[in-house]
C-alpha cells in the first residue's frame, strides 16, 4: 500500500515540477506547482511528518499559492512561449540540470550510510506530531522560531513598501496617505498610482499598448 | 519504501527547479522554480528526519516554509512594483543592467 | 510532561534584543505626523539603536558562551563582527540622510529594514546551528532585496532588487540543499554535534553525501560573498542599488557571510578540511583573477568597487582556507580594514553623485583634488589602501593575510594575493589619477531629458530627489554634502590611522581570532 501511494505521489511531485518549468502560461505553472505541493504533502505523510504535511497544505498550497494567483491575475499572465536565449543556454541548462541530477543521485545513493537503504529509524509514538514539533520549537529551536516570526513581519513590511501606491513623494502626499484596499488588487486601469505623476504616463501607456499588440505578455 | 527513493525524487525535483531557473525568462515562473528548489530541500530534510528518527529535520522544513513564503512575498512585490513602472517584466529585456 | 523552557542568558542576547526592539520602535516612529520628525527623528532613533547594540556588544566582550539552547555563540568573534555591522549601518544611515530612497519607501520602513538586516547579520555571525545559519542568511538578505529596490522611481533600482532577489534565492536554495545533506550525513544540526559525528564515525568524512553537501554549501556561500564563478550579479546589483545601500551591502554582508563561513567550515566541518580546502583555494584564486581582470575596464565607480569586492572576497577566502587561529585573526582584521576603506570610497561616491551630473561615473571625480580636497584625500587613501600601498590599513591587512597563508602552508595562495594586488594597482591608480591629474570637466550642454526615469544612467543618477524627474539636474546645484564628507573624512582618516598604528585593531582581531578555539 505504501508503495502505491509513494509511486503515485512521487509521480505527481515530479510531474508537477516538470509542469512548472515546461508550461507556457504562468497561470498553469502555478496550478502545476499546487499539484506538486499537494503530492509532496502526501510524501511527507508517508515519512510520518504529519504536522509538516498539514502545514504544507494549509500554508503553502493554500495561502502562498493564492498570492501567486492574485499577482498572475494582476499582471496578466498571457501566453508566452518558453523562449530560450539562443542555442547556448537552451542546450546548456538541461545538460547542467542532468549533470546535477546524476551528481546528487551519486551522492545520495552511493553514500555509505546504511540507513539510506532502509525504511528509517524505528517509529516512536509522537514522532512528527504537533506536540513534538511544538516542544522542539519552544525548547531547542526557540531562537529560530522567534527569528522566523520576526522575518515574517519584515517581509510584510517589505511587501508594503514595494507594492503600495504612492501619490508623489511623501511630502506632498502626506495628507491623503495612500491606502491599499483589497479592491486595489483588482484594479487594472493604467494611469493611476505611481506612474501617474512620473511624467511619462502617456508614453508609457502607448508603449504598453504596443507591447500588447505584439502579443506581449 | 527506502529513504533513498525519497531522496532520488527530491534530487530530481531540485534539478528540475535549477534547470527552470536557467531556462525560463519570466520572473514569475523563476520564482516558482525557486519554490521547487526549496521544496526539494524540504523533502530531503523530512526524509533525513525520518532516517535519523530526529525531529530536527522537520523543524528545519517548517522554517524553510516560512522563509519561502517571505521570499515569495518580496519577489512578487518587486514584480508588481516593476509592473507599475510599466517595465518589461522579462529578465532578458532588463537591458539596462548588463553583466 | 511539561517541556522545560531553555535558559535564556539575557546579557548575551542583549545586542539582539536591542536590535529587535529598535527595529519595532523605528517602524512605529515612521508613523510620526511631522515630516521633520520622520526625516530626522527616525534616523536618530536608528543611530541610537545601532549605537546601543555596539555598546552592548562591547559590554559582552570577553564572554565565551553559547546561549538559548546553544543556538548562538557569544564570543569575541561575534562581538567583533557586531561592531563592524553597526559601523557599516551607521555609515549607511548617515549617507542616506538626504537620499531619495528612504523618502520614497518611507523613513520608518527603510530604517526598520536596515536594522533587521543588521539583526540577520548578528544572528548569522554567531550561529551555532544549521537552522540558524539559514535563517540568519534570509533575515540578512530579504531586507536588502527590498532596500536595493527602494529607489522606486528608478527602473535600475527595481531591476537590481529583482536580480539580487533571484540570484540570492538561488544561492539560498543551493545552500539549503547542502545543509540538508550535511544534516542527512551526520544526523545533527548543531555545529558541535556535526563536528563530533564527523570525527567519530569512520568513513563519514569521505562519504559522497558529506562531500556533495560541502560542495553545495560552498556554492551557496560563493553566491552570498560574491566569489567567482558565482559573482556575475555583483556589478549589476551594486550599480543599481541606491549608493548608501550599496555601501552597507558591500561591507556588512561580506563580514556576516565570512563570519558564518569560518564558523561552519573551521569549526563544524574542520575534520573534512582535507576535502574542502582545495575547493575553497581554487575558488579564492578564481575570484582574485576574475575580480581584478573584470575591474580593469570599468568606468562606473560602483561597478569598479563591485569587481574589486570580488577580488577582495578571494583574498579573504584564502584566510578561511588556512583554517587556523592566525587565519581567523587575519580575516577579522581584514574585514575591519575592508569596511573602513570601502566606506570612505562609497561616501565620496555618494557626495559626488549628488554634486555632479555624472552619477557614479569616474568623470565625476575629475579635478577633485583641486576643487574638493576634503573628498579627494579620503578617496585617494581608500584606493591606495584597497591596492595595498604601505602606510595604509589595506597594506597591513594584506600583509597579515599573506603571513597567515604562508604560515598555514599555502604559500601559493599568498603569491596569488600579491599578483592580484599588483594587477589591481592599475585600476585603483586610474581613479587616483582622475582626481589629481585631470581638470574639472565642462559639463556638456543639457541633454534632452527622457520622459521615463531610467532613460540614461547619468541623468537617472542625477535625478533630483526632490522632484524625481531630473529636469534641474545640473552642475550648478548647491554643493554641500557635509555629512557624506564627514563620513569620508572619518573613514579616510581611519584608513591612514590603522595603516600607521594597527595595534589597537590588531588586539581586537586577536581576541576575535582566538574565540573559535583553533590552534
Amino acid at each position: 500500500m505504501a508503495e502505491v501511494v509513494f509511486f503515485v505521489a512521487s509521480l505527481g511531485a515530479i510531474g508537477g515540477a516538470v509542469g512548472v518549468v515546461a508550461l507556457r502560461n504562468p497561470f498553469y505553472s502555478v496550478l502545476a506547482l499546487v499539484g506538486h505541493l499537494l503530492s509532496l504533502a502526501a510524501l511527507f505523510l508517508l515519512l510520518r511528518a504529519e504536522f509538516v504535511a498539514a502545514a504544507q497544505v494549509v500554508v503553502y498550497a493554500g495561502a502562498v499559492m493564492v498570492l501567486y494567483v492574485f499577482v498572475v491575475a494582476y499582471i496578466g499572465g498571457a501566453d508566452r512561449p518558453v523562449r530560450t536565449t539562443g542555442p547556448g543556454l537552451g542546450l546548456a541548462a538541461p545538460l547542467f540540470a542532468g549533470a546535477l541530477f546524476v551528481e546528487l543521485c551519486l551522492a545520495m545513493l552511493g553514500s555509505g550510510l546504511k540507513a539510506i537503504d532502509a525504511q528509517g529509524a524505528p517509529y516512536e509514538a509522537g514522532f512528527g506530531s504537533p506536540g513534538q514539533i511544538g516542544e522542539l520549537f519552544l525548547t531547542r529551536f526557540l531562537l529560530p522560531f522567534e527569528v522566523a516570526s520576526y522575518l515574517l513581519l519584515i517581509a510584510a513590511v517589505g511587501a508594503v513598501i514595494l507594492a503600495r501606491r504612492r501619490r508623489g513623494l511623501e511630502e506632498e502626499g502626506l495628507e491623503d496617505v495612500p491606502t491599499v484596499t483589497v479592491a486595489d488588487l483588482f484594479r487594472l486601469e493604467p494611469g493611476v498610482g505611481t506612474q501617474a505623476e512620473s511624467g511619462g504616463m502617456l508614453q508609457d501607456r502607448r508603449e504598453r499598448d504596443e507591447r500588447e499588440r505584439k502579443g506581449g505578455w | 519504501m527506502d529513504i533513498g527513493w525519497y531522496l532520488a525524487v527530491s534530487a530530481l525535483v531540485f534539478c528540475t527547479g535549477a534547470g527552470g531557473v536557467l531556462v525560463r525568462r519570466n520572473p514569475l515562473v523563476i520564482l516558482l522554480c525557486l519554490e521547487l528548489m526549496l521544496n526539494a530541500a524540504n523533502l530531503a530534510l523530512v526524509a533525513f528526519a525520518r532516517m535519523h528518527g530526529s525531529g530536527d529535520g522537520q523543524i528545519f522544513a517548517l522554517i524553510v516554509m516560512v522563509v519561502a513564503a517571505c521570499e515569495v512575498t518580496i519577489g512578487l512585490g518587486v514584480i508588481v512594483a516593476i509592473h507599475r513602472r510599466r517595465l518589461p517584466v522579462d529578465v532578458d529585456e532588463l537591458r539596462e543592467l548588463r553583466g | 510532561m511539561t517541556p522545560e523552557a531553555p535558559h535564556i542568558d539575557w546579557a548575551g542576547l542583549s545586542p539582539i534584543v536591542a536590535l529587535t526592539a529598535g527595529g519595532i520602535v523605528v517602524l512605529a516612529a515612521g508613523l510620526f505626523r511631522g515630516a521633520w520628525l520622520r526625516r530626522y527623528g527616525v534616523p536618530l532613533l536608528t543611530l541610537l539603536t545601532l549605537g546601543a547594540t555596539a555598546g552592548l556588544s562591547i559590554w559582552q566582550w570577553g564572554e565565551d558562551k553559547a546561549i538559548v539552547s546553544r543556538a548562538l555563540a557569544v564570543d569575541d568573534l561575534a562581538m567583533f563582527l557586531n561592531l563592524l555591522f553597526c559601523a557599516g549601518a551607521i555609515a549607511a544611515v548617515v549617507l542616506a540622510l538626504r537620499d531619495s530612497s528612504p523618502e520614497e519607501s518611507g523613513h520608518g520602513e527603510w530604517h526598520a529594514l536596515l536594522i533587521s538586516s543588521v539583526l540577520g547579520m548578528t544572528v548569522l555571525a554567531s550561529a551555532q546551528n544549521l537552522v540558524v545559519v539559514f535563517l540568519g542568511f534570509e533575515l540578512l538578505s530579504i531586507p536588502l532585496y527590498v532596500m536595493c529596490a527602494t529607489n522606486l522611481r528608478r527602473s535600475k533600482s527595481l531591476e537590481s532588487g529583482l536580480k539580487y532577489l533571484i540570484v540570492g534565492s538561488v544561492g539560498s536554495a543551493t545552500l539549503l540543499y547542502g545543509l540538508a545533506m550535511i544534516y542527512g550525513a551526520t544526523g545533527a544540526t548543531g555545529f558541535e554535534q556535526i563536528a563530533t559525528a564527523l570525527s567519530s564515525q569512520a568513513g563519514l568524512i569521505d562519504d559522497p553525501l558529506t562531500l556533495t553537501g560541502i560542495g553545495l554549501i560552498v556554492v551557496g556561500f560563493c553566491f552570498k560573498v560574491s566569489a567567482a564563478p558565482f559573482h556575475q550579479w555583483t556589478p549589476d546589483v551594486y550599480e543599481g542599488a541606491p549608493t548608501p545601500v550599496t555601501a552597507f551591502m558591500a561591507v556588512a554582508t561580506k563580514a556576516a557571510a565570512f563570519g558564518a563561513f569560518v564558523r561552519l567550515f573551521d569549526v563544524a566541518l574542520i575534520d573534512a578540511a582535507t576535502n574542502w580546502s582545495p575547493l575553497l583555494a581554487a575558488v579564492a584564486v578564481a575570484s582574485i583573477v576574475v575580480g581584478n581582470v573584470g575591474a580593469l575596464t570599468q568606468t562606473s565607480l560602483k561597478r569598479l568597487l563591485a569587481w574589486s569586492s570580488i577580488a577582495q572576497a578571494g583574498y579573504m577566502l584564502a584566510a578561511v582556507v588556512v583554517a587556523d587561529r592566525e587565519g581567523v585573526e587575519a580575516l577579522a582584521f581584514y574585514l575591519a580594514v575592508y569596511l573602513v576603506m570601502n566606506l570612505a570610497a562609497f561616501a565620496v561616491i555618494v557626495a559626488r553623485e549628488r554634486e555632479t551630473p555624472f552619477g557614479d561615473d569616474i568623470r565625476s571625480l575629475a579635478g577633485l583634488g583641486a576643487s574638493r580636497p576634503a573628498l579627494a584625500w579620503p578617496m585617494t587613501l581608500a584606493m591606495l589602501s584597497l591596492a595595498g600601498i604601505p602606510a595604509t590599513a589595506g597594506f597591513i591587512g594584506k600583509f597579515t593575510l599573506i603571513g597567515a597563508t604562508v604560515d598555514g602552508g599555502y604559500t601559493w595562495l599568498g603569491v596569488a594575493i600579491v599578483v592580484g594586488s599588483m594587477l589591481s594597482l592599475y585600476y585603483y591608480l586610474r581613479v587616483v589619477a582622475a582626481m589629481w591629474l585631470s581638470d574639472v570637466p565642462v559639463p556638456a550642454a543639457r541633454e534632452p531629458v527622457p520622459a521615463i526615469a531610467g532613460g540614461s544612467p547619468e541623468l537617472d543618477a542625477a535625478a533630483d530627489p526632490e522632484d524625481g524627474a531630473g529636469q534641474d539636474a545640473g552642475p550648478d546645484r548647491p554643493v554641500s554634502q557635509a555629512e557624506a564628507t564627514a563620513v569620508a573624512v572619518l573613514f579616510g582618516a581611519a584608513t591612514l590611522f590603522f595603516g600607521i598604528l594597527p595595534s589597537p585593531l590588531f588586539d581586537l582581531a586577536r581576541d576575535a581570532g582566538s574565540a573559535l578555539g583553533l590552534l
